[in-house]
């Protein structure tokens, strides 16, 4: 993908190159060059190689999300908000794409696992019993729930964030803002899934890449509308949603786990929506854990103390033997 | 019928359950209670010859099964809406007030529609005027 940048984006890069503190002086350096490295195409990128693209890349130690984020805020993002103010809303597509880098890292690292067998010809990868490849992970997500460290689990519970922060994008002013943020936050994972596909799986064929990332996108539309009907109608229509999604409606699903999760998201939600877009847009977040839930789920309902006599349920109808 | 405790909790339990007009074959109350069925009913064809270990392990099972329970108790009563309360301004979104409303409202007519709205809806999908 040669570098499309027009003169308005050159000049408006080199403007952007004067506005930053001298401390950049590398990235000055490397983003003079952009255009024209961009042009020399490198066919064989390294394993997280930054996407290619006129934009100056991430910082690649945080961009692996290991590190915590930096008090102050990153110069491109400084640099990038100074421009805004001189060019108005031209650029908030190249704002957005840097931001939603970052904030779809944060989503990515929730679940994340890696396979030491991949890339190694003379070593079989361990399959789990559908048949997916395993690999090994830690964090909640991976270890307390039940789920397995698979591609699956792991573009699920990414999406799941990204649909907390593609909700929270519905909040902004104009539609058009809305689709250009949700757009590349989008374009980021499916790159990266693609991009793991690839390095974990070793898929090296376009044909079944392609097919698992259409599938990927089927999923994605899927949750979104089903996320949606649970945050409108209720805990008990999204612990549903997250049922079928992320545990692919499993008989033997941890219900305490499930409801941890809508705790958690509802948690998350709620920290969202009072956060205000400037904090959103300079990526100044870091998500919870639903571990933290445990104490709520665990609350004893009253519905247990009902005696069965004065409430008693409507008896399901025979289920129909398969 | 077990005369278990935890039992009869997910049947009421369940019976309160929201029942999915849009998703007829994956039902959660349905498959709860196949497992729940699976595990609590067929209580004669267990090994009855270790009486003891058999009343030790329903013991486990009856408090791990009454915590699942309170779970689903706990998502019925929507104990985490009412403790982590949005603003009515997430539910009007800015950039499109009435998403959730045209959302719910979609969902609700899309498993009756007939083929021929179906076809017809495809096209005005496809051919979108401004």
């Amino acid at each position: 993908m040669a570098s499309k940048s027009c003169a308005t984006c050159l000049r408006a890069l080199h403007r952007q190159s004067r506005l930053i503190p001298q401390r950049a002086s590398r990235l000055t350096a490397s983003r003079a060059f952009t255009a024209i490295a961009a042009r020399h195409l490198d066919l064989n990128p390294g394993q997280n190689a930054a996407p290619r693209s006129s934009i100056p890349p991430v910082d690649p130690e945080r961009a692996e999300g290991r590190a915590k984020p930096p008090a102050s805020k990153l110069p491109s993002i400084n640099a990038a908000q100074a421009l805004r103010k001189v060019t108005g809303r031209a650029t908030e597509t190249y704002t957005a794409y840097g931001a939603t880098e970052l904030l779809y890292k944060e989503c990515a690292l929730q679940a994340d696992y890696s396979i030491p067998q991949a890339g190694k010809d003379d070593q079989e990868m361990p399959k789990t019993e559908a048949g997916e490849d395993l690999g090994i992970g830690k964090g909640w997500w991976l270890t307390e729930t039940g789920l397995q460290p698979t591609f699956s689990t792991w573009s699920q519970v990414t999406m799941l964030h990204m649909y907390l922060i593609a909700a929270r994008f519905r909040c902004f002013p104009t539609l058009s803002q809305t689709q250009t943020w949700q757009q590349h936050l989008l374009d980021h994972f499916f790159y990266d899934a693609e991009n793991r596909m690839m390095v974990n799986h070793n898929m090296h064929a376009r044909g079944t890449r392609n097919k698992y990332l259409k599938d990927l996108f089927i999923q994605w539309r899927g949750l979104l509308a089903a996320y949606d009907e649970g945050i409108y109608k209720g805990d008990a229509v999204l612990a549903a949603a997250i049922w079928r999604n992320v545990f692919k409606a499993n008989e033997n699903v941890d219900i305490k786990a499930l409801a941890q999760i809508v705790s958690y998201m509802r948690r998350a939600l709620k920290g969202l929506d009072s956060m205000p877009d400037e904090t959103l847009m300079s990526v100044d977040l870091q998500f919870g854990s639903p571990k933290d839930e445990a104490n709520v789920v665990a609350m004893k309902s009253k519905m247990m103390d009902l005696p069965f006599e004065k409430a008693p349920g409507k008896d399901l109808p025979p289920i129909k033997k398969a | 019928m077990s005369k278990s405790i935890a039992y009869k909790h997910y049947l009421r339990a369940l019976s309160h359950w929201p029942k999915d007009s849009l998703r007829p074959e994956c039902q959660f109350q349905d498959v709860i209670r196949r497992r729940v069925d699976r595990r609590f009913l067929p209580a004669s064809s267990s090994n009855a010859p270790n009486a003891a270990q058999a009343t030790a392990n329903s013991a486990i099972d009856e408090k791990a099964e009454l915590v699942q329970v309170n779970a689903i108790y706990s998502l019925l009563e929507n104990r985490y809406s009412g403790k982590y309360p949005i603003k009515g301004t997430f539910l009007k979104p800015a950039s499109n007030p009435t998403h959730y409303t045209d959302l719910v409202k979609e969902l609700e007519e899309a498993p009756d529609r007939s083929w021929w709205s179906l076809q017809v809806n495809k096209w005005k999908g496809f051919l979108r005027f401004q």
